[in-house]
Order: C-alpha cells, then sequence, then structure tokens
C-alpha cells in the first residue's frame, strides 16, 4: 500500500526534524536548558543527567528514524518519549507547585496548553505511523520465534 | 498487529511507570508531616453565593459599602458589581498612555480615589474615578508593589539593585523623594527573592501587612514604617523554601519555590492567611483551602477555617469586605461566603 509507506516517511521526516532542532537546540544552550531543568519540581534532582541524556537520547531517535531498518524502532521510541513529554506536561498543568519553562527553541515560544496540544498530536502521529507499519522491521532483535 | 498492540500497551505503562516515580520522587508539600496542628472554628462558614459573572479579572481592587470593585488585565478598566453578585458595570478610565505599565501593576480603589501602580512603568497613576480624571507620576525607584495609605505618599516594596535585599519605602509623588526605608529582613542577600510575599494595606486599623510566601513570616508596620510587630504563622517553615539564582541582568528562582502562604486579606482585626501546608491533625488533602487567622493587633494565632475547593478551579485571591463577608475569586469564578461572628476570637 503505497499510501501506508508515503504516510509512515512523512511521519517519520516531521520526528527528525523535530528531534533533530530539540535536540541540537538543548545542547547549543546547554546551560539554560540544564538550569531550567534544575527549577523543575519532578526532575531537578537529575538535571545534571537530563540535560545530556534528553538531546543525545532525541539524536539517537532521529538518526534511527533515518534508516528503513530502524525506523519501527526509531518510531515505538518516538512515541515513548512523547508519552513521557505529554504525560509529564499533563501533571506539570494540574499538579505541580511550581510551573517553569525548559523546552527548546521555537516551542519555548508556546505557552504550556498549547505545548500539550502539540505534545498529543505528535504522539497520535507516531502511534498512526507504527500501527501502519503493518510487519515489524527489527526482528534481528528480537528472539527468533516459529511463525 | 497483536504484537504491535502489546508493545504500545507495555510503552504505555512504561511511562506512565516513569511519571509516577518522577511524582513520588518530588519535593512536593504536605508529603508528610509539617510538624504543626491546626485549630478549627465550627461551622465558619453561615452561606455562600456565587457570582452570576464569570471571572474576567485579575484581582479584586477595592470596595465601599455599596460595591466591590475588580480590576483585569487591562489597567484602563475596572469593573464594579453589587454586593448581590449579579450584575457587572465597567468603568472605563481615561489613563495616559504608559510605556510598559502591563503586566506588572496594581490597581487599589478607595472610591472615588484610585490608584495605579506600575512597577516595570516605575510610574504611579493617582486618579479620581468621579472627574475620570488622573495623573501620573514617574518613581526614580525600582518597586513590585505599592500601595498608598492616602495622600500622594506610597508605600512600596523595591530592592537594593546592588546587593539584592529587600526594602520598603515610603515614597512622596509630589516631591519626588523617599522619605523613609525599612529593611525588613536586614542585609539578607536575595531577601528580595526568598522573602518575597504579600503586602496589603488594612483600611480599617491603618496597617500594612506583610507575609512572606515561602517562610513563615509576618511583619506589620504604620504609615511611617514604623514596625508594629514580627509574628510568624503557625506552619514551622522558618527558613525560605526558595532559593534565588543570578542570570545576566536578572534574578530568578534557582529552585522550584515551595508555596508556605499563598494570598493574605484582613478585616481590621484579622488577618487572613491562605495557606498552603497540612496541619498534622488533618486527614484529608482535599478537605478544602487553609484559612488561619491572626490577630490583627499582635500576630497571635486565632484559629482556621476551610473554603472549599470546587472541581479544579483554583483559588487565587481573597478580599474580606464589610461586615463578615470574604469574597474568593477563582480561576473561572467568584464567590461570596457569610462567616459566623468572629469577634469572640479578637482579643
Amino acid at each position: 500500500m503505497r499510501w501506508k509507506r508515503i504516510s509512515i516517511e512523512i511521519i517519520s521526516i516531521l520526528f527528525i526534524v523535530l528531534w533533530v532542532y530539540a535536540g541540537l537546540s538543548k545542547l547549543f544552550d546547554y546551560q539554560n536548558f540544564k538550569f531550567q531543568l534544575g527549577r523543575s519540581p519532578y526532575v531537578q534532582h537529575m538535571a545534571g543527567f537530563v540535560a545530556v541524556a534528553l538531546p543525545l537520547g532525541e539524536l539517537i531517535i532521529a538518526v534511527l528514524l533515518v534508516f528503513t531498518r530502524t525506523r519501527l524502532l526509531g518510531l515505538y521510541l518516538s512515541f515513548f518519549t512523547m508519552l513521557l513529554f505529554t504525560g509529564y506536561i499533563y501533571i506539570m498543568l494540574h499538579y505541580s507547585y511550581f510551573i517553569p519553562c525548559s523546552c527548546g527553541g521555537i516551542l519555548s515560544e508556546m505557552g504550556w496548553d498549547t505545548h500539550l496540544v502539540f505534545n498529543v498530536v505528535f504522539t497520535i502521529l507516531a502511534l498512526v505511523a507504527i500501527l501502519l507499519s503493518g510487519k515489524l522491521y527489527f526482528r534481528k532483535f528480537l528472539p527468533q520465534t516459529a511463525s | 498487529m497483536k504484537k504491535q498492540l502489546i508493545i504500545i500497551g507495555i510503552l504505555f505503562m512504561a511511562a506512565a511507570g516513569v511519571l509516577m516515580a518522577l511524582n513520588l520522587a518530588s519535593d512536593a508539600p504536605n508529603k508528610g508531616k509539617n510538624g504543626f496542628n491546626r485549630k478549627f472554628i465550627s461551622d465558619a462558614i453561615v452561606s455562600s453565593e456565587k457570582a452570576a459573572y464569570k471571572n474576567i479579572f485579575m484581582t479584586i481592587c477595592g470596595w465601599d459599602d455599596k460595591y466591590i470593585y475588580y480590576s483585569c488585565m487591562v489597567p484602563g478598566r475596572i469593573y464594579r458589581s453589587g454586593y448581590d453578585m449579579k450584575a457587572l458595570d465597567t468603568l472605563k478610565l481615561d489613563l495616559p498612555e504608559i510605556h510598559k505599565l502591563v503586566p506588572l501593576f496594581n490597581t487599589f480603589v478607595n472610591y472615588p480615589d484610585i490608584s495605579i501602580t506600575g512597577g516595570n512603568a516605575r510610574v504611579v497613576i493617582i486618579g479620581d474615578l468621579r472627574q475620570n480624571t488622573y495623573k501620573a507620576y514617574n518613581v526614580d525607584t525600582l518597586f513590585s508593589a505599592g500601595f498608598t495609605s492616602g495622600g500622594s505618599s506610597f508605600v512600596m516594596k523595591t530592592i537594593n539593585k546592588e546587593k539584592f535585599y529587600m526594602a520598603f519605602v515610603k515614597y512622596d509623588t509630589a516631591q519626588k523623594h523617599v522619605s523613609t526605608i525599612l529593611e525588613p529582613f536586614g542585609d539578607l542577600p536575595d531577601a528580595f527573592f526568598n522573602y518575597d510575599g504579600k503586602l496589603i494595606y488594612d483600611q480599617l486599623s491603618g496597617k500594612y501587612v506583610y507575609v512572606t510566601f515561602y517562610g513563615n513570616s509576618i511583619i506589620t508596620f504604620d504609615t511611617s514604617l514604623n514596625v508594629d510587630y514580627r509574628a510568624r504563622t503557625i506552619d514551622t517553615i522558618n527558613n525560605p523554601l526558595s532559593s534565588a539564582a543570578h542570570l545576566g541582568n536578572g534574578i530568578t528562582h534557582g529552585a522550584p519555590p515551595v508555596h508556605v502562604n499563598n494570598e493574605i486579606t484582613s478585616d481590621g482585626k484579622f488577618i487572613y492567611v491562605y495557606a498552603n501546608l497540612q496541619a498534622d491533625n488533618e486527614q484529608d488533602d482535599n478537605a478544602g483551602y487553609h484559612i488561619d487567622l491572626y490577630q490583627i493587633t499582635d500576630g497571635q494565632y486565632s484559629g482556621s477555617f476551610y473554603l472549599p475547593k470546587h472541581n479544579a478551579d483554583p483559588l487565587v485571591a481573597l478580599k474580606h469586605l464589610k461586615g463578615n463577608t470574604l469574597l474568593a475569586l477563582h480561576k473561572k469564578q467568584v464567590i461570596k461566603y457569610t462567616l459566623k461572628d468572629l469577634a469572640a476570637l479578637s482579643k
């Protein structure tokens, strides 16, 4: 199904752009990003680790999405990461006792509510791409089972 | 497809698990015992009434015998409602154009007088609502909150820019002159941030009342900035749960600050403090908003009651009006409470 393949590729390109932009902007503004994480009630004690691991993780996911063999793994990781980000924003908006800003680049211009909507949309896009994929591309990463 | 759905389900649960772990590991207040008890006043609220209008306001900026006045994000507009809370009048103010007045400004109505202080704009506007005339005065000191006690003098919360410690000043707009300075926390650096709080003027007692957000300090002083007394709120947080960080030209929170006290109001006899921390003798952290009462004469704790919570619509402002009326501004609605006579609690 050609439309499925094109849809998956478009969604993958969107995520590649998103992860590269978010990852690089956090790395280029590392000190400020780390400082902002230190003001988050939920990650303040891990700010140093998250400030390095998160942008590197985003760039690794972008690389995985580039290649067909690892694309589905990249989509699963994109879905998981977007779930985390979406859930984090939700608990910040509804349960947090303090709301700072620790976003990257153009996303820092968004308010928290807009950011939540943006994240939900991208989470759904990742889910759609996974469901459209139809087969597991990374069989080599899983134990072989009798079909 | 089945395997994909299983993996999606596993990822969903893993993400939920991570978020739950982050929530458990956070330093949110009220996770453990706070080391104090509350003394509850039985049946403090006699009745309540919801306003017919929605909340479109920034805060409650004044009241008199007939009306309640609200400010909004537009400095040139205030709203007025009768105590029946049914209709809302819009009062448009012919203010002079002031650069950077929004968003940091305070409006204070003592009809027909009105004053608007703008911290970023460094301006004070004094006006007459009956005549709809206003005059702006430039202020040559940095400040974040200011109130008039009458005439052309204002008491303002300001900052020593070199050392970042807090001061209250009495500023005469006509003379353009700071006449008195009070440094309530001495020369503690970063006190402007760490000892940040709410300043109000109690018209009935003629006192200024200041309660810190991140610690348990109460300070009252008169219009000449003579300290009346220093007291403590009932929680046990002596040192501010906040830290300041200096960034370039600015200063901001270096770690997530924990609000101990949120909002205050007064009625000439009591200071009402909307407090955040749960007492050890409270079981249900959703029972309501804690309102703690302190004698305005000496800051002694007199008792507490709850204001009801309303479906995740947070309480943002409080104002004690005439008689036993307490007005609560939530994010989406305004509620008027009639309290029982608390005079027996006052000394």
